[in-house]
């Protein structure tokens, strides 16, 4: 290589000689791959919300759990949670389900094949369709945690 | 030769007879994560632990709520299909980091810990405790 | 016309014969803002250094020859304007993921192999004597497949495709939004033939929807949607065929 760097470093390139196919080299991937762009690299963040959300899920089954063992295992499970780790947790795992939402969303109008009267559906009312889901799903979380599991007492 | 080799062994494989039922979970579960996730983070966990009123805070409401058969259903759709969700996608994301051999065994414990985990799930949710007094 | 000014092309140099590797050579050439990438090389080639291979033929977009690695993005070079790089340098290589014959010259055959095997043309069970007359399409039939009818098999979407580069028995974009433009026409009776192998671990399975594919793609044929649609097909027939043994087609 000459001291220009070239630009498609990303992949391990191969080389044919004259006569037979010779690879100079292993093809594949440079492991730090996903930095030659942009695309690549929010492609990678993309898929590590899947971690943040399984970690978050094994979270919230914990806290389902102690429903059993009474009010004062809840509420110090529930009181641990304002710690600073938990808090910063937290904001990680909304960041991260927020990339999930819009990507999966926008992804969502390139998925189903969908007709209408005999017409194919196009993927931007598709995606919007996934997005007023978005809303109306958010929208009923919001009302069982405001209102939800009120009695007497509260 | 390598590439002459490798074309005249890429003939016509098999139709996978297993990814469509994991790639159908993992889409569900991305979807109802997609829907629900944010705002329940948002909510239960954020502005719920810097003191607004919700369910979740108060172990009677939470209590009530989780007593719905309906948010039963939710909690179990939502926890283990992240979970298989999450399955499906670090099976590949392992590659992505550059970890190329062990496929099948990376495949057996990612989707055998989000198996376990959905049955952990199930035990969690049926066992949750009815209406509070 | 000519402002005097210059801009610096560096391209791939690779000769088999004296070469080990790949290396860059830089040229400097003078600046016209109507030029594009591909007469800046045919402008080395004619004035500069006729030693430069590399493959071109139409000029307009519809050949897919010019194909080449801009820096750093799969770009074809006829329509790649060097005023989006001026007065910054331009870097030319060769696609990625593609063996190095010369120059910025690729072998292309393994994407000639896997394009065959997806039987990009319409098959049918029993031909129509030509005496009943062609086959007729409405318009929303032709939409249905209209937009993975574009491909001009420039192998851009190849070239971007971090899977294709990490696994080289991926059957990969291009071949496989063919295979769906042919699944999807109302002519055509080989769906089944052909999803022998779209459906496969090497198809339609082993894509993890990066999606460059179709950021690159010159025609918007969006490869990473014919995958996607693919993969949301083959998930729900399974389904249907697991859960509603009665649904069976």
């Amino acid at each position: 290589m000459s001291q220009i760097q070239a630009n498609s470093a990303w992949v391990r390139n191969i080389a044919v000689s004259p006569n037979r196919y010779h690879r100079a080299d292993e093809p594949g991937l440079v492991p730090t791959w996903w930095r030659a762009n942009r695309r690549f690299a929010l492609y990678m963040l993309r898929e590590l919300a899947s971690v943040f959300l399984a970690v978050w899920s094994l979270r919230l089954l914990r806290q389902l759990n102690l429903l059993r063992q009474g009010e004062e295992a809840y509420d110090t499970f529930v009181a641990k949670q304002r710690r600073l780790p938990w808090l910063l947790f937290h904001i990680s795992a909304f960041s991260f389900a927020l990339l999930h939402s819009v990507t999966f969303l926008i992804a969502a109008g390139k998925g189903p094949t969908l007709h209408f009267m005999g017409r194919k559906v196009s993927e931007r009312t598709i995606t919007a369709g996934a997005f007023a889901g978005w809303a109306i799903a958010s929208l009923a979380v919001l009302l069982a945690l405001l209102f939800g599991g009120r009695g007497e007492d509260t | 030769m390598q590439i002459q080799r490798d074309m005249a062994t890429h003939g016509e494989k098999d139709v996978d007879r297993i990814e469509p039922f994991w790639w159908g979970l993992f889409a569900a579960g991305g979807g109802i994560a997609a829907m629900f996730a944010p705002m329940q983070i948002l909510l239960q966990d954020l502005l719920g632990n810097a003191g607004v009123p919700v369910a979740t805070s108060s172990y009677r409401r939470a209590r009530r709520l989780a007593a719905n058969p309906l948010v039963r259903m939710y909690l179990f759709a939502l926890t283990s299909l992240s979970l298989v969700h999450w399955a499906h996608r670090f099976r590949y994301y392992v590659m992505d980091l550059g970890v190329t051999g062990a496929r099948r065994q990376i495949a057996l414990v990612c989707y055998g810990t989000a198996i376990a985990g959905s049955l952990d799930a199930a035990r969690i949710v049926l066992r949750l405790p009815g209406r509070a007094r | 016309m000519a402002s005097g000014e210059s801009i610096t092309l560096t391209a791939t140099r690779y000769s088999p014969e004296a070469d080990v590797e790949p290396w860059l050579q830089s040229y400097v050439i003078p600046y016209r803002e109507d030029m594009v990438v591909l007469d800046a090389l045919n402008y080395i080639k004619s004035y500069v250094d006729g030693t430069l291979s590399f493959r071109w033929s139409c000029r307009m977009g519809i050949c897919g020859s010019c194909g080449m690695t801009v820096n750093g993005t799969p770009t074809l070079t006829c329509a790649s304007f060097l005023r989006d790089f001026f007065p910054g340098e331009i870097v030319v290589e060769p696609l990625a993921n593609f063996p190095l014959v010369r120059d910025l010259v690729i072998d292309m055959s393994d994407f000639m192999h896997k394009l065959g095997m997806v039987k990009p043309w319409i098959i049918r069970d029993r031909d129509k004597p030509v005496t009943e007359g062609e086959y007729r399409q409405t318009p929303a039939q032709l939409e249905e497949y209209q937009q993975y009818s574009q491909c001009i098999n420039c192998m851009l979407c190849y070239a971007a495709c971090p899977v294709y580069a990490m696994e080289p028995e991926f059957l990969g974009p291009a071949a496989i939004a063919l295979g769906r433009r042919y699944n999807l026409d109302s002519r055509d009776e080989g769906a089944l033939d052909r999803l022998k192998v779209l459906a496969t671990s090497d198809g339609i399975w082993d894509c993890t929807f990066v999606g460059e594919c179709s950021v690159v793609c010159p025609k918007n044929v969006d490869p990473a949607k014919a995958i996607q649609q693919t993969k949301v097909d083959t998930t729900i027939d399974w389904y249907k065929q697991h859960l509603l043994p009665w649904m069976r087609r």
